[in-house]
């Protein structure tokens, strides 16, 4: 398990748990991010940038500083 | 007449679904006992007229964004006779969480799956009579943007609009919580709904491999800007010269002969005061027209979104989002679009971040005046410089001012954003969003800027003695102020002139001079040392951009205490900077 800021790019991975406010929590789930889904991370802004991150057909931004909160495995 | 709401999650295609349905009938209006304004329109459904009112873009009816807590208070507020849900097909998986919370707040709702034509392309199975049968509610499968679908979306809409049930306010306490209608939507698209195992590569991904690549993708970016700001004056400023030398005409060839017969003073009046305020507004029309429509294209294209991912890691240090930074840039052409397009952002206090830094770009019609100055000032070969450093200056001020206000309007962390795939913008949908756009703002900075203009005229033609106007006096009112920054008593006029719009600067600081414009900068240099005319630069070049910018802050702020507060910080920081300036100058002599 690792948290989603440090997942290797181009990989896809099931989420575990979220760390996260209420508020943080309704808005990351909006996007379909929530314990036991599977998603892909496909880019990595430079600079600290935010992720980008593929949940079914919706892809987002996502901040890395947000992203710390999200414990995530690699699919198998 | 019957009330319907337009509900749906952003990016979903509702406002081009509301600009099929209505047309060009929609207004912008206040909602009661709120302070925002909401579209709607009257479209006849079903043999009765009905409201259709086209609500923000929301995730969750339980949320605590600004926009969720709308929707809320509207839906308290007001009865409905039915809600509207659009959701988008291919996203059903994180959209139905909100059609399960608004079916289960009692507000008869019927359906519109959006964006047929995507869900097919991604290999999405979808039986919509079985997703009907499971939801209890008529839904129809539609492209807003091709009008597929669109017999049985208004068969559905007629029949509903024919119902002869009382309208209802949703039962917000009945609404189930995030994580329940989540469940709730799962169990329910269970073999509905379904992506395919492996989702097919679109164009998307293969332009996106350019448009966001680690290196490439900034400088992409930067040339877009370029290109957009370019055509934005290219075909804005011409139009913005034919209306303005449209209205001289008819001042000089109608307007003065019909008001030949009155006293000179009240002629003066109408044509200096009032016709120039109205002027000045209506030469924004063109500019703000192309320029709304060109961002419709960078906004509806999906394009913004990869801007924000570009500019993302810089814009989250001085508190603010990559989108804000668009809108910086757009603030170099001229600051009143800038203003009124930080609406993209849906958090207020991201808003409102913005739009105090987005005054400080330094626009094309202060460039006028920054290019006079540094030619009179300058030798040919050190004003592109000069230029230079000017426009970082304003970069710097910007970025301080982002640096001094970010933690009062601290954004939420939780920044997400959709990325959706690329879209041809529809040509209608931008013409009715860029025609509201420029009608309400017009409609807004009208009165405003009349006031302005009436009163710049008072202070300059109003006798206060000793063959004198209350201009002179404000001069030596204000030199305890001008003094220490080397401003000269006279051009406080024109700083006050300046304050209406940048546009009219240099033909007021002729008529102080008492010169014609082309013999303007020969007189400045007689009456000016070098020092004091940077200063008054300086100045000219930090303080309020003009009362349109002004009006557009107050239009989208809603609140005349950050107005204010606008005005009076950037006075403030250009009183200091323009001090520290003159007063280094003199200390290094």
């Amino acid at each position: 398990m690792l948290s989603l800021d440090k997942f290797p790019l181009g990989c896809k991975g099931v989420v575990d748990s979220l760390e996260l406010s209420d508020e943080a929590f309704r808005r990351v789930a909006a996007f379909g991010l929530i314990p036991g889904s599977r998603f892909s991370l496909s880019r990595r802004a430079p600079f600290g940038g935010p992720l980008v991150l593929e949940v079914g057909c919706t892809r987002f931004l996502l901040r890395r500083s947000l992203a710390r909160f999200i414990q995530v495995k690699v699919a198998e | 007449m019957k009330r319907f709401a337009l509900i749906g999650l952003p990016n979903t295609g509702k406002s081009t679904l509301f600009n099929r349905l209505t047309g060009m009938s929609q207004r912008v209006g206040n909602w009661p006992g709120l302070t925002v304004d909401l579209t709607s329109a009257r479209v006849l459904l079903g043999g009765s007229m009905v409201e259709l009112v086209d609500l923000p873009g929301v995730n969750d009816l339980t949320g605590y964004t600004d926009d969720e807590a709308v929707v809320r208070d509207v839906l308290m507020s007001t009865a409905f006779d039915a809600v509207v849900l659009v959701l988008n097909a291919a996203q059903l998986d994180r959209q139905l969480p909100l059609a399960m919370q608004i079916l289960a707040s009692g507000l008869p709702a019927v359906v519109v799956l959006n964006m047929a034509d995507e869900a097919r392309l991604m290999g999405i199975k979808l039986d919509v009579d079985a997703l009907q049968h499971k939801l209890g509610v008529s839904v129809a499968l539609v492209s807003a943007k091709r009008m597929e679908g669109w017999p049985r979306l208004m068969d559905m809409l007629n029949r509903q609009a024919s119902g002869t049930e009382p309208a209802v306010h949703a039962q917000l306490d009945k609404v189930p919580e995030t994580q329940e209608a989540i469940a709730l939507a799962h169990a329910c698209l269970q073999g509905v709904w379904s992506l395919p195992p492996v989702l097919p590569v679109g164009q998307t991904e293969k332009v996106d491999a350019w448009l966001m690549h680690p290196w490439l993708g900034l400088p992409l970016f930067f040339g877009f800007m370029a290109l957009l700001f370019n055509l934005t004056y290219q075909i804005g400023t011409p139009l913005q010269d034919l209306v303005g030398s449209g209205l001289d005409w008819f001042k000089e060839a109608a307007l003065g002969h019909w008001l030949a017969p009155l006293p000179a003073i009240v002629q003066s009046l109408l044509l200096d005061g009032i016709w120039q305020g109205v002027s000045t507004v209506l030469t924004f029309a063109p500019i703000l027209f192309v320029f709304f429509i060109l961002m419709a294209m960078v906004e509806d294209s999906g394009y913004l979104a990869r801007a924000a991912y570009l500019t993302d890691a810089f814009m989250a240090r001085l508190g603010l989002d990559g989108r804000g930074f668009v809108m910086q840039l757009m603030g170099f052409g001229c600051n009143v679009p800038a203003i009124l397009g930080t609406r993209v952002m849906r958090e207020r206090k991201q808003r409102l971040l913005t739009m105090l830094i987005i005054p400080f770009s330094l626009c094309s019609a202060r460039l006028q005046v920054v290019v006079f100055f540094s030619g009179i000032l300058f030798r040919p070969q050190q004003a592109p410089w000069v230029l230079l450093l000017l426009y970082l200056l304003s970069f710097a001020v910007a970025i301080f001012t982002a640096w001094v206000f970010k933690h009062r309007y601290r954004g939420n962390e939780a920044f997400l954003l959709e990325l959706p795939p690329y879209r041809l913008p529809g040509l209608r949908h931008m013409l009715i969003r860029a025609t509201g756009e420029v009608r309400a703002f017009l409609e807004l900075a009208s009165s405003f800027i009349l006031m302005g203009v009436v009163l710049v005229w008072l202070v300059s033609h109003i006798p206060a003695g000793h063959d004198k106007t209350l201009a002179d006096m404000l001069g030596s009112v204000m030199a305890p102020v001008l003094d220490p920054i080397g401003i000269r008593h006279e051009l406080a006029v024109a700083l006050l002139v300046g304050f209406v719009a940048k546009e009219i600067l240099l033909g007021g600081l002729a008529v102080i001079y008492g010169v014609p414009e082309a013999g303007l900068g020969a007189a400045l240099l007689h009456h000016l040392d070098w020092a004091s005319a940077m200063s008054f630069l300086i100045f000219t070049l930090i303080y309020v951009p003009c009362l349109s910018t002004v009006a557009a802050i107050r239009r989208e702020s809603k609140s005349r205490a950050f107005t204010a507060l606008s005005v009076v910080w950037s006075v403030l920081l250009a009183w200091v900077i323009a001090f520290v300036f003159y007063q280094g100058v003199h200390a290094l002599r």
